[in-house]
């Protein structure tokens, strides 16, 4: 799998803690990636100005320019990922929402396993998926729609469904690539469904549920069909919502 | 029309001064029509009185005659001695017990003359004294159970009450306690912090004043709750950057065992400031209220704790759309099925619903909690198995079911914590629809 990411990604660390930005910058390059550390939005923009960046990683509370703010700017221009550091959670909604633009945050107090495993998550998606507005445009099939930014998805009676992570994951990968059949191997690629929690569970079984959500009868799928000895196939029509 | 109250009810007492004044006066025209035969009677008394002092006038021997020359007009005069008036007053019939009640309430007012009225088998009979050897006897027609003089003011006092009565009672109606009653019903559905206003419209400016000033408290008590979740929010924010730098420094450390113990000190702080805040941000910021399919968001929760390896089932529709805050609700749920895990091993969540509400059973097979503690553990930081120390990592700080009922409430539901058969806890989550 790491044969799909950069050998060794740079990574820009935007944060102004005097600790924890030089131990993060370590620890990042204690798992083989380049990082490279900015305490505020000026010395930011100076960084990227000079150099390329596959992944930045950005702190909520800097001193001027907030990262809020930041992450706006730097999506308005850029498909690079973002990854924030937030001390609160309930920011997290706006932070992946539209309105920030970020593709994933982490809670303070991280550990720096979660954080090297939610970069590697990102870098991967990033590698995988076209990067760009595309990748996060809402999508509606068959009378659905999922929007893959605020991660939520609606029936046609425009009743919200939850998924797990794994089962949006799934569902997202299918709507990316309509009438084609894609392996379980493919699928969990996409989706690192395999890695969701300490029980390993085959892709099928990820299927199964989220035919139970979506599908009016799970016993006769009409979307999320099955192919014999291939894997599955999403036979909806999929258009930009 | 007056916008104070003060006004108004000026107003009310001018408008009943002229009704009793105007229907006063066509009740007295009614009173003095000839239908009603009051007349007759007061007529014979005005007469027979007006005599009365001309006969005194007259010498003793000629007051016969002058008495017997009224024959004929319809006044029926005699003169005759004390002795024969007493018994003539004695052969009188005895008043009804209505004319007793009626002279009790209103006492017939004493005559000057000492003349007396006596009701007799024919009519009316009336005895004036002229002096110590002769009395004055008129017979006329029957005396009404209620004269003109008590009928006359009777009626006013009456009519004034009554008008009073009625306009003072539909103004109160419709000034105070139907608008009174709107506010009382408003405070008791809002839950306090919602930015709605109470309505208050209509009624009078004080009233209208009322609402303002709950309207400003509520703003108050909202400032209030949103300072309280800011100050927290800074406090915890300014705690987790310390302990971010904390846990990277003992994530180099090469002591393993101590290095674990102290990573889950630092997971429980965390835990601590994360479960604080959000029982602390249920009430002040609010997630808004979506339809959302709760069989699927029961399944992500059931599903979710699959993978993480306890086994919780679902029961009940594959699909019910419910107005509801999805990521609160999802914490609700989680929290009680991570409650019925902690103290039980098997837990389903059941859901139903009636025509007009939502209802989620999450049940266990636990020790489940005595009935004298289900108020108590719904308070912030109870713990109601104390025996646990403090030692114990796994032990929560009580805010769980705390956040549960705070959710719960939210969404203008119910938690009820219940005895599940044959041992554990159903804690019954009920919202409407
Ligand atoms: N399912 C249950 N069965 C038996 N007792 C329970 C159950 N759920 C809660 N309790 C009791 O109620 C008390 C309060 O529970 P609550 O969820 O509020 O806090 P907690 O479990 O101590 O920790 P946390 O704040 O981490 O959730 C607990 O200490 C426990 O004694």
């Amino acid at each position: 799998m790491s044969s799909d990411l950069p050998a060794s990604p740079r990574i820009l660390i935007v944060e102004d803690d005097p600790e924890i930005g030089p131990m993060l910058r370590d620890a990042l390059a204690a798992g083989g990636m380049t990082a490279e550390l900015a305490t505020d939005g000026r010395d930011m923009d100076e960084r990227l100005r000079g150099s390329a960046f596959d992944l930045v990683v950005l702190d909520v509370m800097l001193p001027g320019e907030d990262g809020l703010s930041l992450c706006r700017r730097l999506r308005a221009g850029s498909n690079v990922p973002i990854l924030m550091l937030t001390a609160l959670a309930e920011e997290i909604d706006r932070i992946i929402g539209i309105e920030i633009g970020a593709d994933d945050y982490i809670t303070k107090p991280f550990s720096t396993r979660e954080v090297l495993a939610r970069i590697r998550g990102l870098l991967r998606r990033a590698s995988y998926s076209k990067v760009g507005t595309e990748r996060v445009r809402p999508l509606r099939f068959d009378g659905w729609r999922i929007d893959p930014l605020r991660r939520q998805l609606h029936d046609p009676q425009h009743t919200r469904i939850s998924l797990t992570a794994a089962e949006f994951d799934l569902l997202l990968a299918f709507c990316r690539n309509p009438g084609k059949i894609l392996t379980r191997e493919e699928l969990l690629t996409l989706t690192h469904a395999g890695l969701a929690g300490p029980v390993e569970r085959s892709i099928d079984v990820h299927v199964s549920r989220l035919r139970q959500k979506i599908e009016a009868d799970p016993r006769e799928p009409t979307l999320l069909k099955t192919v014999r000895l291939g894997g599955y196939m999403f036979a909806a029509n999929v258009e930009p919502a | 029309m007056p916008r104070s109250v003060s006004g108004q009810i000026a107003m009310i007492v001018v408008v009943s001064v002229i009704i009793v004044v105007v229907v006063g006066r066509v009740g007295d025209m009614i009173r003095h029509s000839p239908l009603l035969g009051l007349n007759s009677f007061d007529t014979f008394y005005e007469q027979a009185a007006a005599i009365a002092p001309l006969m005194r006038q007259v010498a003793q021997d000629r007051q016969d005659d002058l008495a017997s020359a009224f024959a004929g007009t319809g006044l029926d005069l005699r003169v005759v001695d004390p002795v024969e008036a007493e018994r003539l007053a004695g052969t009188a019939t005895a008043p009804s017990a209505l004319r007793r009640i009626i002279n009790w309430i209103f006492p017939p007012d004493d005559e000057p003359d000492g003349s007396r009225v006596f009701d007799t088998r024919e009519g009316a009979m009336l005895l004036i004294p002229l002096n110590e050897a002769s009395t004055l006897v008129a017979y006329g027609p029957p005396q009404p159970l209620v004269s003109n003089d008590v009928l006359g003011p009777l009626s006013y006092y009456v009519l004034a009450f009554a008008t009073l009565l009625i306009l003072f009672g539909l103004y109160s109606r419709w000034a105070f306690l139907a608008p009174l009653a709107r506010i009382s019903d408003e405070v008791k559905r809002s839950n306090g912090t919602e930015d709605e206003r109470l309505v208050s419209e209509h009624g009078p400016p004080e009233v209208v004043a009322l609402t303002d000033a709950l309207n400003q408290m509520r703003g108050r008590v909202r400032d209030l709750l949103e300072t309280r979740a800011r100050m927290l929010r800074g406090v915890s924010h300014d705690l987790r950057t310390p302990l971010t730098r904390l846990r990277q420094r003992i994530e180099r450390l090469d002591d393993e065992p101590v290095q674990q113990k102290m990573l889950s000190d630092v997971d429980q702080i965390d835990r601590l400031i994360e479960e604080t805040l959000d029982y602390l941000r249920m009430d002040a910021t609010g997630e808004e209220l979506e339809r959302v399919d709760v069989a699927s968001l029961l399944q992500t929760i059931a599903a979710d704790f699959a993978d993480l390896g306890s086994a919780i089932r679902y029961e009940g529709p594959d699909h019910l759309a419910a107005m509801l805050k999805p990521n609160s609700m999802l914490r609700a749920v989680t929290n009680l099925c991570g409650n019925g895990l902690k103290f039980g091993t098997e837990v389903s969540i059941i859901l139903s619903r009636n025509e007009s509400s939502v209802r989620i059973d999450v049940v266990d097979d636990g020790p489940g909690i005595p009935a004298n503690l289900r108020d108590r553990v719904l308070e912030p930081f109870f713990k109601a198995d104390l025996s646990r120390s403090d030692g114990d990592r796994n032990q929560g700080f009580g805010l769980g079911l705390s956040i549960v009922a705070e959710i719960v409430a939210a969404h203008r539901g119910r938690l009820t914590l219940l005895d599940n058969e044959p041992s554990g806890l159903v804690a019954r989550v009920e919202f409407p629809r």
